[in-house]
Parts: structure tokens; sequence; C-alpha cells
């Protein structure tokens, strides 16, 4: 793991997982992700995840989360029971991708992503990701972004 | 040379756009199109989006309706074609005769380009599109020599684009049937090689295994680059002896020859990956226009930089480059 994350990101995650207990987090990512995705909800581009579960994989952090869609509404569980697909990573993976830093593909080929389960869901859900609009991000939110695309940078720049 | 950039997103269009593209090529939200993935394409809002912002930019749009037409399916064809010139764009990329047909009967001043799928190899061949369609450009068959394709441009009848950089497969272009063979559905027929719904990846003991409906046909022990799970790109037993008996997992790159294909007349280059993210798209647009404009500058100086090729090669299936088929020296 990168002494950044170790230091810094990993401490901060699990300390706000403790003073913040998840139903917080969850009610307010539920909320997040709900808002994001309003327009691929309401066109039926995320019907995919009607009732199936994606799961994200932390490896070097040991965290992850299931998401999967309910009515309309995303909904968000710490990673306990099974999920239809698993993308696993580490850290530095996932902040380059959601950065939009490097292409999925691109690290699967190099073997520092893994998927694993359903992977015409997995695929559709890259996809949905990839056309996301990020100018029309709520602007805390694309403000996160940027500084997770600043921090990487800085950090993984050799 | 026109650059002509791959676009399976709005955000990936406007990044080609942004990156230095002289023209962006989509496809629609169907099989009408070779890179039919669930997610993938233009609805017709984010169509119109997109053609509003390449055209505010002076970027042509080509829409690519490059599959076969199924019997059934004729309508949704004729549909793509109907929306694609409401939309105003530039071009369409067509392979199927069928569909050549109906654009150019019903919009004559509509561009046609051949795509790559349509396989015309020789002049003769390109003289018979241009004579019955009207085309006014044909993208080449990756599968040619250099040699074939200064053979081809020096009596082409229209315009010729190349692929410059991309994924490489066996390169029998709209005649490959070896994914049909394993899952029943190919790029000609559904728009997609090697379906995900059909291939499945296990990390085990023994490294990634790739399956594509059930048939193991790749495993990555640690540390091995792995590849799209297409059968070409697979690991066999033959002879008792496992290897990528068709090919390896590669793309091609080009940018050496770009004085040579400039010098046969060729009109553009086309990069590969409507099925890439943004990132991606982002990367290999803006090597390449660095390329192009640096030949402008140098003409006979010009020398392909590392950093150039290393940053293609590290996103490349595989994570090599080849000069693919266009590189026969004993020809």
């Amino acid at each position: 793991m990168h002494p950044f994350i170790q230091k810094v990101v990993e401490p901060l995650v699990s300390q706000s997982a403790q003073v913040c207990p998840f139903l917080v987090q969850k009610v307010a990512l539920e909320k997040l992700l709900s808002q994001v995705f309003a327009i691929e909800i309401a066109e039926g581009d995320l019907d995919c995840l009607e009732g199936r579960w994606l799961k994200v994989y932390v490896k070097d952090m040991q965290i992850g989360w299931r998401i999967t869609l309910s009515g309309n509404r995303v909904e968000v569980e710490r990673v306990a029971g099974e999920a239809d697909v698993t993308i696993s990573g580490n850290a530095r993976e996932f902040a380059l991708l959601v950065s939009r830093q490097e292409d999925p593909d691109t690290l699967f080929f190099q073997r520092r992503l893994t998927i694993e389960g359903d992977t015409e869901l997995g695929l559709e859900v890259k996809n949905i990701l990839d056309a996301l609009d990020h100018e029309n991000l709520p602007f805390p939110l694309k403000q996160l972004l940027d500084s997770v695309s600043h921090v990487s940078r800085f950090i993984y720049a050799a | 040379m026109e650059l002509v950039c791959p676009a399976g997103s709005l955000p990936a269009l406007r990044v080609a756009v942004d990156s230095g593209a002289d023209a962006v090529y989509m496809g629609f939200k169907d099989d009408t199109n070779a890179r039919h993935f669930a997610g993938l394409n233009f609805n017709d809002r984010k169509a119109r989006q997109a053609l509003d912002y390449a055209i505010d930019r002076k970027v042509k749009v080509f829409v690519a309706i490059n599959t076969y037409a199924q019997p059934k399916g004729w309508k949704r064809w004729q549909e793509a074609v109907d929306r694609a010139y409401d939309l105003g764009v530039n071009a369409l990329i067509v392979a199927d005769m069928g569909v050549l047909e109906y654009a150019c009967n019903k919009y004559p001043d509509l561009a046609l380009h051949l795509s790559v799928q349509g396989s015309a190899t020789n002049h003769e061949a390109l003289k018979f599109y241009h004579k019955n369609f009207g085309i006014r450009r044909a993208v080449l068959p990756r599968v040619l020599s250099l040699a074939q394709v200064k053979l081809a441009a020096e009596k082409s009848p229209v315009d010729l684009e190349v692929f410059g950089f991309g994924s490489l497969c066996i390169m029998a272009e709209g005649r490959c049937y070896l994914s049909s063979y394993v899952t029943d559905e190919s790029p000609n027929t559904c728009g997609a090689c090697s379906p995900a719904k059909a291939v499945r990846w296990e990390e085990t003991a023994e490294g990634r295994e790739s399956r594509l409906n059930d048939v193991l046909i790749d495993r990555y022990r640690e540390g091995e680059n792995a590849g799209y799970p297409t059968l070409c790109k697979g690991r066999f037993k033959v002879d008792d002896h496992v290897y990528n008996a068709l090919e390896e997992p590669t793309s091609l790159n080009t940018i050496r020859l770009i004085p040579e294909l400039s010098a046969a007349g060729i009109k553009a280059i086309k990069l590969e990956g409507r099925q890439r993210s943004p990132a991606y798209v982002e990367q290999i647009v803006r090597v390449w226009r660095e390329a192009l404009d640096a030949y402008a500058i140098e003409r006979d100086n010009f020398t392909p930089r590392s950093e150039w090729m290393d940053s293609l090669s590290k996103v490349s299936e595989g994570t090599q480059t080849t000069l693919g088929a266009y590189s026969r020296p004993w020809q």
C-alpha cells in the first residue's frame, strides 16, 4: 500500500467510520447516489441493477460496499452478503478510475483490477459510469473528484 | 491526414474533441453498430448533445452503422440511417450493401464511408462501391501490408482511411465468425465480439481464468498481462504444446509509418476503441495529435518520440504493440 494511503487515507476512512456510524454514511451515500444518477434512473439505464448487487472491494484497505437499485432508489450496504458481480482492486486503482485518469480496461489488462461474476452487469455499470457527465455533478462532489484527481496525481506521480 | 477518434459516450466524445480529434465516430444504442455493448453508445438526446459539441468546435461527426442487417431487423438499420441523417452528421460508416443502397437512394447528399467491415482490399472492390453507392471514403482492412495499401491508394477512386492504433484481432474483418462459433453471436450479425453475457472471469490459485460460454480460453499466471476474452487471443493445446495458436493479445501502433502513409496519399487515420473509457480516449488522441502535428513540421526528419510509444503501449491490450500486417518486409 502507498504510504500516503496507509498513513493518511486509511486512518481517515476508518476513523470516519467510527465517528460516523455506517447507518448515517449509508443514508448520505444513498441520497447522493440517487441524486447523481437521477437522469440514468429516470431513463431506465440503471434497471440492470434492479434486484441485483454490485460489489466494490478495496483490497488494501479491506473495505467494500455492495450496491443495488430498489424501486428507483440506490441502496448501499457494507459488504457482508453475496453479489452478482464483484470489482476489486487497491485504493490507488479506484482513485485513478474515479478521477478518470486511467481506463478500467488498461488496469484490467495489467492485472490491477479484477472482475468476477456477471461480466455483462459489470460492463454495463462501467459504461454507465463512463457516460456520466461530471459537469452536471453536484458541486461538492465535483470538488471531491477534483481533489482525488490532484492528490492521486501527486502521490502516484512515479 | 485527418485524425478520426472513437467515442462510446458523451464524455469520451468531449475529450476526443478537446484533445485534438479532426473527426469523431460513434454509434447508436442498438445492434446496428459493431460495438453494441450494454450501457455504451448514444440515445437521441446524447447524440444531439454530441453533435452540438463537436460542430461548435468544427470537428466532424461520423456515425457507424456497420453491422450486417439481419432479416428480422431491417427496419432498425433503416431507422438508424434516417436518425443519423436527421441529426445532420457528416458521414455514415457502412458495411452492408443493402444499407448502402438504402442510404444512397434516400439521401443522395449524405456522405458514405465504406466500413472496415466491408473488407474492400483492392482498387477494383473500391471502384465497385464507388460506382454503385457513391461512397466517398473507404476504411481499409488491417490485413493489408504497407505495399498493398500503397497499391490500393494509387488507383483508388475514393479517399482512403487506415487504422492507426487500437486492439488487434485476426483481421478477417466482416468475415470473422470465431465469436459466433463459441457464443452464437458475432460483430457482423449482433454487433459484439465475445458478448459480455458469455464471458466469465475467475481468479483461481493457478491464475486468472477466462471463459467464453463455459469454454476455457486462457489462464493468465501471476504477473502475466491479460487481453480481451476473444477466441483469437486464447491459448490452446496444439500437439501437446499450449500457446497463442492464433495470436497474442496486442495492439496495432503505426506512428512510425506516418510519413509513408502520408506519402501514399492516405487521407485519414482511425483510432480504435469505442468500448474504452474517456481516460483512454484522451491519452491516445493527445499522443496522435502531437505525432501528426510533429510530422507536419518535421516531415523527412520525423522520428517517433519514446514517450508517445510508451504511453500507447501502456494502454494497449497485452501491454504491447506491433506494426501488424503493415510490416511484411519480404513482400
